[in-house]
């Protein structure tokens, strides 16, 4: 790691250097005057698509499976976080917000991954709700109108492109009780809401090779002060797309008194049901990156009352974002009582 | 069993505590000089980088608007293109009760923040609360001496040595509370990562390439030397402890015998010799590091270390004990006394128990040595040659490492066979005997005086290679920076009026213009040059053809720089082919340290005709009151600061920075020397009783003990100044090695060989020095010895 890194590393997660704060300092507690979810608050929108500056972290969190006309698999991330150390945003260069984006292509045997950092308030990065827009330099998630529902999608780096369309075939969905997702037995929470019905057209660059895809994409919205308990020092979220359109978001939040799952069925007709506390089950099965011996690269998941166990293997074991902060990101395969495809985030290993 | 016997061959060094302490000594002076050369490498390192950071600070590609004002928007309109630019705003403010020239950059992207942060990591790990750092807390970065005389609170300052004095770097965000107007930016730096192909610039901005200035594949070149300087040092140690150990082994053989017929098995016996190595190496070992971060310490003239006491901050490169340092360097002693007690164990291990004392055998064994040493010597030199064919840097050192040690191993033998034709050529009488006791003391002193060889010829072919490499540097920097002043003309259509204002003004000024060969395979720049004396005086050439200039001036042909003579193998009389204009004659190759990149020059008429984008980049003036036309240039034509650059300054406080190195290797050379004297002395004094039957006879003889005394010295002086003669070619053919095999083996080009002779007889004059001082004991003996001693000598023989 290179000073630069940990300098941003610092400025980002100052308080996540003790594994105590939980990962990526998101255990901290909420104080400073930031904002905390409340159970009940119904979200807006357009204003919700944008951000929020009132709480310390938010994020934009696209992932999608696509094929090449080859039929082979590949899987992009496009991220961005902000991280705020004041609950305000000047328009300035002493904003208070700052924004971290993070990009990647992940083939079977490729991964491609590529970081950015702005300060907010100059206009070098931000979100903007009407035309939807969010921005970091010439990355780019950006809507023809003020809703979510037809987005182009551009990132690079170092031997990576893509430049995507991606068009809603479904309603938002709205995670635990209407948006507000519980993610402690301690009651910590965060807003979360998700598009998981895109379809997605566009070329994707890798060493210089381009190729024409399609496929399937889930963006991720999520915003809060302080989504983890204090013990919480990392998860494992997934999110599932089977062949018969029916579709699973779970996460498994590894603690000192346990892990907590949580998560959503989304039916193929698009109504969700929140799942209960414990009703998402996720045990590792295999670790076999050559990153790290403690990632597991290959999960069992069951969810008996949908009737689903199934086995979550990694395209790529080494999908490893090496970045200011590092977890695992990549695409997975299904395969089990439903089959399917889907991506899967691991933080909180590899240290 | 085992207990006892150790304390047995223990008891020996309370009969030899002179042993004991030479041991003890070699092994602690030589881990001292080679973990203070670890240390003084370290803290090079961050000379250099300092050195370079300065010369770089400005150096790197910027963007501008050519005509009108940058501003926040047109850094973001560039970020969102794809650019990857950092803004930096410059002015004078201030601050602290003095006015500064302020940098305000934006640490979340400027390419200095590792630089500046690598200084301090208190102020950036400073972070306890429990928010994520606010940046408009970041602390002014800033020369200690700019701090100084600044009064702001520690708590707001970083030190960071490697700036300019007279600059402070802060972020945007503090900036702004200085109620400066940071509405309009200096320029974008673009960084290094920016891949200038995909997006095109567009057509209100400018891009200024940097200069290409970069020291730092020369010193990565001295520190490669540095190491193997450390590394010879350490090995002159070895051959002191060597002898020494074997000397206590022969000395112990009556006791081994007894400890052996007393039951001691074979392997108890050398484990516990081993034992015995092992404690002392882990002892001396100790010793020496505490000695060496002492001797560093001592002789680096504190830079660092004052920098760590004052600000209490831990700066990169400063003198500080770290565990890994010490554990290779207590490795390194204990590998080397195996490798130096080996034989002598092995002797152990064959020593046969019930063969009486063979003191006459002594005479046979070192016959025998000298003899293997002649052969293995022989076979090193032999390869030696062959090594120079195989185009690696191992091979380099290995080269390096058979030459010294080859010719080192045949010292004994020449040094023999030298003194056996003098022998021959000399009177019968006290001449022959003065000879041949010379001669006889060979088989004794053949260990240490190639320890001296060695310490000598590495102090010749370190110090040359030092001298030599600095003496480059000062002629690169000054080919560099000749000039008073250099502007740098970011906006082309200034350019006429900054000349005419210098010539109105009767400034000589020499404008240079560049263009980047875009067709090369290797980066290539090409200078236009206008008809000045100063090139055919200034320019060191390493080849020319005969009235370089004048050709080059009138058009007909290019000078190249060396990197790209010796890569494209093209030299005076070749051609080279121009786009546009064909084949040019070369016309010479000029050196050109730590460039990477490949370099033209020639006239402007030439450019212009070779080259249709070539810009006026650069203005050098020759001017005597610098501070004066700096300012009126600066108002004149609104320059930044950073575009007018004062370099003799730069160039000075660079070489300063160079200089301390070089006092320290001075300093080195001294101990190193002094380390072989010692060796020297504890062999004259293990000689001590061997000599009294050979000076008893000649003082039955009716020879007067002072004279015998002089004869010693004379005799330690001549035998030392017969190896210094014999070092100075070896430590000009190690020079070689260095400058012109291993340099290019790791960096491509040749260092040149410059000969210091003055230095050479400074150090053949030490080593005598050291050799007096280490017979001066033995001499004083002999001055005061009783004559019932030598009688003894007489009445032992019976």
């Amino acid at each position: 790691m290179n000073v630069k890194q940990i300098f941003t590393a610092l400025i980002l997660l100052a308080p996540a250097i003790t594994q105590a704060q939980g990962y990526a300092g998101l255990g901290q507690s909420a104080a400073d005057g930031f904002q905390v979810p409340e159970r009940g608050t119904s979200l807006s929108f357009p204003r919700d698509h944008s951000a929020h500056p009132d709480f310390r972290i938010e994020w934009w969190y696209l992932t999608a499976n696509l094929k090449d006309n080859d039929g082979q698999d590949l899987g992009i991330q496009w991220t961005l976080f902000r991280s705020a150390s004041e609950p305000q945003e000047t328009h300035d260069w002493q904003s208070p917000q700052l924004w971290l984006a993070h990009a990647a292509v992940t083939t079977a045997d490729t991964h491609r991954f590529a970081e950015k950092l702005s300060r907010g308030g100059i206009g070098q990065a931000g979100v903007i709700a009407t035309p939807f827009e969010a921005w970091i330099d010439d990355w780019r998630m950006a809507g023809t109108n003020a809703s979510l529902d037809h987005l182009s999608l551009t990132a690079s780096g170092d031997g990576f492109a893509y430049d995507l369309q991606l068009r809603a075939d479904g309603q938002l969905v709205f995670h635990g009780d209407l948006g507000y997702s519980v993610k402690s037995e301690a009651g910590q929470a965060s807003y979360y809401y998700s598009q998981p019905h895109y379809k997605i057209t566009g070329q994707v660059t890798l060493d210089e090779q381009v190729f024409d895809v399609n496929g399937s994409g889930w963006l991720d919205r999520e915003w809060s002060s302080q989504p983890l308990a204090d013990d919480q020092s990392g998860w494992d979220w997934f999110s599932l797309n089977f062949d018969d359109n029916s579709k699973l978001m779970g996460f498994v939040l590894r603690g000192a008194s346990g892990p907590f799952t949580s998560g959503s069925w989304i039916n193929p007709e698009g109504s969700v049901s929140p799942l209960p506390p414990g009703a998402f089950q996720a045990a590792p099965v295999a670790f076999d990156s050559s990153i790290s011996g403690d990632i597991p690269t290959s999960w069992k998941v069951t969810l008996p009352e949908r009737s689903v166990d199934i086995t979550v293997t990694a395209l790529n074991p080494d999908a490893w974002m090496e970045t200011s902060f590092s977890y695992w990101e990549g695409p997975v395969k299904v395969t089990g009582s439903h089959n399917g495809r889907g991506y899967l985030e691991m933080t909180g290993y590899g240290e | 069993m085992m207990y006892w016997g150790l304390l047995a061959l223990l008891s020996h060094w309370r009969h030899a505590p002179v042993q004991l302490v030479a041991i003890v000594f070699g092994l602690a002076l030589s881990t001292a000089l080679w973990s203070a050369v670890q240390a003084i490498n370290a803290t090079a390192r961050s000379s250099y980088a300092t050195a370079e950071s300065q010369l770089t600070l400005f150096g790197t590609d910027r963007i501008t608007v050519a005509d009108g004002d940058l501003s926040l928007a047109d850094y973001v309109a560039l970020r969102r293109q794809g650019w990857l630019v950092s803004p930096v705003w410059e002015g004078t403010v201030t601050l602290g009760g003095r006015a500064v020239t302020l940098m305000a950059i934006d640490v979340l992207s400027h390419p200095m923040v590792d630089t500046l942060l690598n200084s301090n990591d208190a102020s950036a790990s400073d972070t306890s609360s429990s928010a994520a750092p606010k940046l408009d807390q970041l602390p002014f970065f800033a020369h200690p001496q700019t701090l100084d005389e600044m009064e702001i609170p520690a708590t707001r300052t970083t030190v960071v040595p490697n700036l300019p004095i007279g600059i402070v770097v802060t972020d945007f965000a503090v900036a702004l509370d200085l109620s400066v107007d940071l509405k309009n930016l200096s320029y974008l730096v673009v960084l290094q990562e920016n891949a200038k192909e995909i997006v095109a610039l567009p057509p209100k901005f400018r891009w200024a390439q940097a200069a290409q200035i970069s020291p730092g594949q020369l010193t990565d070149s001295f520190h490669l030397n540095l190491t193997a300087f450390g590394l010879l040092a350490f090995v002159v140690g070895l051959f002191i402890v060597q002898s020494t150990i074997k000397l206590a082994v022969e000395q112990r053989r009556g006791l081994m015998r007894t400890l052996r017929s007393l039951g001691l098995t074979l392997t108890a016996l050398v484990s516990l010799c081993a034992a015995e190595l092992l404690l002392l190496a882990l002892f001396a070992g100790s010793l020496g590091l505490g000695l060496g971060f002492f001797v560093a310490g001592a002789l680096l003239p504190g830079v660092n270390a004052t920098l760590s006491g004052l600000y209490g901050a831990k700066v990169s490169g400063a003198l500080s004990m770290e565990l890994s340092w010490a554990l290779l360097g207590l490795a390194m002693t204990v590998l080397g006394t195996a490798i130096a007690g080996g034989s002598s164990l092995f002797q152990v291990y064959r020593l046969p128990i019930l063969q009486g004392p063979a003191t006459s055998a002594r005479g046979a064994t070192s016959a025998r040595m000298r003899k293997r040493g002649l052969i293995v010597g022989g076979l090193l030199l032999i390869v030696t040659p062959l090594l120079l064919l195989v185009p690696h840097l191992i091979a380099g050192f290995a080269l390096m490492g058979s030459l010294m040690l080859g010719s080192v191993l045949l010292l004994p033998a020449v040094a023999s066979w030298i003194i056996g034709f003098a022998e021959g050529a000399a009177r019968p009488g006290l001449q022959q005997w003065l000879w041949s006791d010379m001669r006889v003391q060979l088989h004794t002193l053949g260990v240490p005086l190639m320890a001296l060889a060695l310490a000598i010829a590495t102090n010749i072919g370190v110090e040359t290679m030092t001298s030599s490499f600095r003496l480059t540097f000062i002629d690169w920097i000054n080919q560099r920076f000749a000039a008073d002043l250099y502007i740098r003309v970011d906006d082309p259509s200034q350019a006429p009026a900054i000349l005419d204002y210098l010539s109105s003004q009767g400034h000589t000024a020499r404008p240079l213009r560049t263009a980047d060969l875009p067709s090369a395979a290797h980066p290539t720049r090409v200078w236009g040059v206008v008809d000045d004396p100063y090139y055919q005086t200034h320019w060191p050439m390493v080849a020319q053809a005969h009235e370089t200039w004048p050709n080059l001036h009138a058009g007909d042909g290019v000078v190249i720089n060396e990197q790209m003579a010796r890569a494209r193998d093209l030299w005076p009389g070749d051609t080279l082919s121009l786009q546009n204009i064909g084949a040019v004659p070369i016309l010479g190759a000029y050196s050109d340290y730590g460039n990477p990149n490949h370099q033209i020059i020639m006239s402007n008429g030439l450019l212009e005709r070779s080259s249709v984008d070539a810009q006026l980049t650069n203005i050098a003036v020759a001017v005597s009151d610098k501070v004066s036309l700096r300012n009126a240039l600066r108002d004149q034509f609104n320059l930044d600061d950073s575009a007018i650059l004062d370099q003799p300054q730069l160039r000075d406080q660079s070489l300063k920075i160079f200089d301390q190195t070089f006092v320290v290797t001075a300093a080195l050379n001294v101990l190193t020397l002094a380390i072989a004297g010692f060796a020297l002395l504890t062999s004259f004094a293990a000689l001590w009783n061997q000599r009294l039957p050979q000076i008893a006879p000649i003082w039955a003889m009716g020879l007067p003990l002072h004279q015998i005394a002089r004869l010693e010295v004379a005799r330690s002086l001549g035998l030392a100044f017969l190896t210094a003669l014999f070092a100075i070619p070896l430590g000009l053919a190690l020079a070689w090695v260095l400058l012109s095999v291993t340099n290019v083996l790791a960096f491509g080009w040749k260092l040149p060989l410059y000969l210091f002779p003055v230095s050479w007889l400074r150090t053949v004059l030490l080593a005598l020095l050291a050799a007096l001082l280490a017979c001066a004991p033995s001499a004083f003996r002999l001055l005061r010895i009783a004559p019932s001693e030598l009688l003894k000598v007489f009445a032992n023989e019976r």
